[in-house]
């Protein structure tokens, strides 16, 4: 539900951006998603599809990287990937985690002319 | 031209969020925002907190629904400050939201301040607002497996209240899973099990809250 948001608030980085580099159309725009937020690309996609009608990024391509949760225990110290979000080292069971990656919620790259 | 860059996407909320934080330390005031789904209790558990601890602590109330004033009314008949906010359509409260109802309220005078957010699992927990913890409330008959399903709200809060322990014969709610289905997702969960109806459990969240408050002060 609140992808509508998240699309606007895209849509005024990319405005910033156009302003800055004194461009006016948007080819495609690349963002990063961690896992653990709790955004629906898809939904993503269509809101921000919506909210760029008759603007400069009308038409654009919204680029998602789907990032995966990634932890470093702080007790073994081994990195490993949290799949069915079970927030326990496999190695040594530990519960004391460091979320690496996963929490992203970023604009990454512009492609404008 | 391809343009290099790396913006958070929520940097602007994230900003205003940082200044009502800044706001709130200034005033020495705790602020907790408190996130279920609709009808798991958090106005029923404010009002019975705001009842029992209103001599010792002083209380303020942000209220965030869609629509009506219906909880404020309700809050204000405790005799605290309290400030509604209607978010119209949004499914969540944003630190814009929160910046513009702190105009409203005599922070100065306000030791604890309760957020308490718009009910809904999935979008407040993505938007911070300048809250000191995190606080959710799970309630029994919502089953045992909303920590597995909605991880994000779990993951981010510091604080698990689980109300209508009471109900618990009636309902296919397994409490000791639903306490392990927490803790998989966020082990430092401290966790609470109360009945807002009974009275039950709810002595050691007004001692927490008190204690909280006091250390806040120091």
């Amino acid at each position: 539900m609140h992808e509508l948001t998240i699309a606007q608030s895209i849509l005024n980085i990319i405005n910033e951006e156009l302003l800055v580099n004194n461009l006016s159309k948007v080819i495609k725009i690349s963002i990063r998603i961690g896992r653990l937020t709790a955004i629906e690309p898809e939904s993503l996609k269509f809101c921000f599809e919506i909210i760029t009608k008759n603007t400069k990024a009308e038409g654009s391509v919204l680029e998602i990287d789907y990032v995966p949760i990634r932890c470093k225990c702080s007790n073994c110290q081994i990195v490993f990937t949290v799949d069915e979000l079970d927030f326990i080292c496999p190695k040594c069971m530990g519960s004391n985690l460091k979320i690496i990656s996963g929490n992203e919620l970023q604009v990454v790259g512009l492609e404008a002319e | 031209m391809k343009v290099e860059i790396i913006k958070d996407i929520l940097a602007a909320n994230d900003a205003i969020a940082e200044e009502n934080r800044r706001l709130f330390k200034e005033n020495g005031a705790l602020v907790l925002n408190l996130m279920s789904s609709p009808g798991a209790g958090k106005t029923t558990l404010l009002e019975k907190s705001i009842s029992v601890l209103k001599g010792r602590v002083n209380i303020g109330v942000i209220e965030g629904d869609i629509q009506t004033e219906l909880d404020a009314t309700r809050i204000s008949k405790e005799g605290v400050e309290v400030v509604q906010i209607n978010t119209g359509s949004a499914c969540h409260l944003d630190s814009n939201m929160i910046h513009q109802a702190i105009e409203k309220l005599d922070l100065s005078n306000i030791d604890l301040l309760f957020m308490e957010n718009v009910g809904n699992l999935v979008c407040p927990a993505e938007f911070r607002i300048g809250e000191d913890m995190k606080i959710m409330i799970s309630s029994i008959t919502e089953g045992d497996d909303k920590p597995l399903k909605y991880p994000l709200m779990f993951r981010e809060s510091q604080v698990l209240i689980i109300n209508k322990i009471d109900l618990l014969p009636y309902c296919d709610c397994d409490l000791k899973r639903l306490k392990e289905n927490s803790l998989k997702i966020n082990s430092n969960l401290n966790i609470f099990e109360i009945s807002c109806k009974t009275e039950s459990g709810l002595d050691s969240w007004y001692n927490w809250l008190v204690k909280k408050v006091e250390e806040n002060k120091k």
